[in-house]
């Protein structure tokens, strides 16, 4: 009876190895698969319509795209209809977008001129940090071609899970879904896809309209944050060491607004991206009146707005970081303070409040404001 | 589609606020008719001359006085009007603005993008994510092309 319990538990154990090996080996080939996707991502010569989600309106567009091995990439708009006709030219050192009926031309410099071989690899390391990827079927067909299903769980329970389709020869991303609550959303699908050997060089050609005004704009500038840094931009912006949910801050960069320079703070847990825009709040002209979502903060003299497609609680969270870091300029200031007079709270959301009406901002107190100087207040006492 | 009809909705459809079909009808048009094509660039620098004015404070004392006559308490009515009074008044109102209305149809085509003038900012947001999205397919699968811009955005 021994032997026959020791022989099934031995049995149990090299079970549970070999499911556990399958498993590790799964999990090292999924993100091999990643990777390589993530570097193909534009070294593949093809042609293909795909279903993708409008970044401004979060409607999905018809977009033909055409690339080539040797960087040049053109997409354009085949639907709705009112956006027809939009197409964008990137040949990885300028990106062209020509919008018909402005009959305008916009020129900056390509985004894709400052990725490198190790952005991606750094990006990988950080995903693996922050999500588990398992292939979850290695026959899913999408646009007729055999694909790769990998699954990305987040380890931060908040963040929703991704799929992504990668085709199996090419390695290359034909479609990604989110998936919120047990609820899937694609937000690129491919329908269509050839892969030509090559593409004739007028094919990535612009023919805008006669008369076609020329607008160029700069390119994000990164930079360092420093005392000078106030001098550019009129603040000193708010760049947190650490922030939750795995995300780190990938860069500080300028933006060339037409209203001014204002900073833009990218952050990333590896898969997903995210912006918080900083403007200076005293400043005529820059008031936010479009950008008034729950997500927006006024503190000491900086607003802050995140835009990414995370979960409001997470995005929350995100933010509550920089307005700390924000307030800390404050709270040593009140604590130098504390032998000079008591401090009131009351007379401190006051103050708050008049800030506000003073900038003209719809200021509403936040929670984390009153949180915070209320901790201010305790060390004080 | 005729050029009297076409300049009766240029102003809708520089704001792009019209449907797909008649947007691609529309510039189609332009496209072949100068007379139009300039019609329309005119209408739009308006829109950026518009666009581009300064909004006007009115200040803390108007804002008070305005406060004060919404929260006052409205005036009793001198008398009751009979109800046909009220029906030819309404019908000879209603005549007098649809007749206006004919007239100043083109007048209203420039004065419209007061109103509808978007937001600066809003639109360098949305330009600077579409960079970001531009050189990023992973990043959720937004698209590289950037947002509409504002009337008075041109640089």
């Amino acid at each position: 009876m021994a032997h026959v319990s020791k022989a099934i538990a031995v049995l149990a154990m090299a079970g549970a190895g070999v499911a556990f090996a399958q498993q590790g080996a799964s999990g090292v080939r999924s993100w091999q698969v990643l990777g390589r996707a993530m570097q193909n991502e534009r070294k593949i010569t093809c042609k293909c319509l795909i279903l993708c989600r409008d970044s401004m309106s979060s409607e999905m567009m018809n977009v033909w795209t055409e690339q080539s091995a040797d960087g040049h990439l053109k997409l354009t708009v085949l639907g709705p209809l009112s956006r027809q006709g939009i197409t964008s030219i990137d040949n990885g050192h300028e990106w062209i977008t020509y919008r018909p009926d402005e009959n305008r031309v916009m020129v900056e410099a390509s985004p894709r001129e400052e990725e490198t071989e190790r952005t991606t690899r750094n990006r990988l390391s950080l995903a693996e940090r922050n999500y588990t990827l398992n292939v979850e079927n290695d026959s899913t067909i999408i646009a007729g071609r055999k694909c790769y299903s990998l699954k990305a769980i987040a380890k931060h329970p908040e963040m929703p899970a991704r799929i992504y389709g990668i085709d199996k020869e090419k390695g290359y991303l034909l479609r990604m879904e989110v998936v919120t609550r047990g609820e899937s959303k694609a937000t690129l699908d491919t329908k269509e896809i050839e892969f030509p050997r090559s593409i004739p060089d007028e094919d990535f050609e612009l023919e805008p309209h006669d008369h076609a005004r020329m607008v160029t704009y700069d390119a994000p500038l990164t930079i360092s944050v420093s005392r000078e840094t106030k001098q550019v931009v009129g603040f000193r912006p708010a760049v947190p060491q650490s922030l939750p949910y795995g995300f780190v801050v990938e860069a500080p960069q300028i933006v060339e607004g037409k209203n001014g320079k204002f900073i833009a703070v990218r952050i990333t847990d590896g898969l997903v991206n995210a912006t918080v825009y900083e403007w200076p709040d005293h400043k005529k002209g820059q008031k936010m009146r479009e950008a008034s979502s729950s997500e927006d903060r006024s503190v000491n003299g900086i607003k802050l707005q995140l835009k990414s497609e995370m979960p409001k609680t997470v995005e929350g969270g995100l933010l509550d970081c920089f307005v700390r870091e924000a307030l800390k300029k404050v709270e040593s200031c009140l604590i130098r303070n504390r032998n000079a007079e008591p401090l009131d709270l009351d007379r401190v959301l006051n103050f708050e409040e008049e800030t506000n009406r003073e900038t003209g901002a719809e200021g509403k107190a936040s929670d984390c404001y009153s949180n915070v100087y209320a901790i201010v207040l305790i060390d004080v006492e | 589609m005729s050029c009297k009809s076409i300049r009766l909705q240029l102003c809708a459809y520089l704001d792009g606020e019209l449907s797909g079909v008649e947007m691609i009808a529309i510039r189609n048009h332009l496209n072949a008719c100068k007379g139009c094509q300039l019609e329309a660039e005119e209408l739009r620098s308006v829109k950026s001359l518009l666009g581009n004015m300064q909004e006007v404070d009115p200040g803390e004392e108007f804002r008070l006085r305005l406060q004060r006559t919404s929260m006052a308490p409205p005036k009793p009515s001198v008398r009751p009007m009979s109800v046909a009074f009220v029906f030819c008044t309404a019908f000879a109102t209603a005549l007098i603005l649809s007749l206006a209305g004919l007239q100043t149809q083109t007048a209203h085509s420039v004065a419209r993008p007061f109103a509808a003038r978007p937001d600066q900012t809003a639109f360098d947001v949305s330009r600077d994510q579409a960079y970001q999205a531009g050189g990023d397919v992973f990043n959720d699968g937004s698209f590289i092309i950037t947002a509409s811009a504002p009337t008075n955005g041109s640089r």
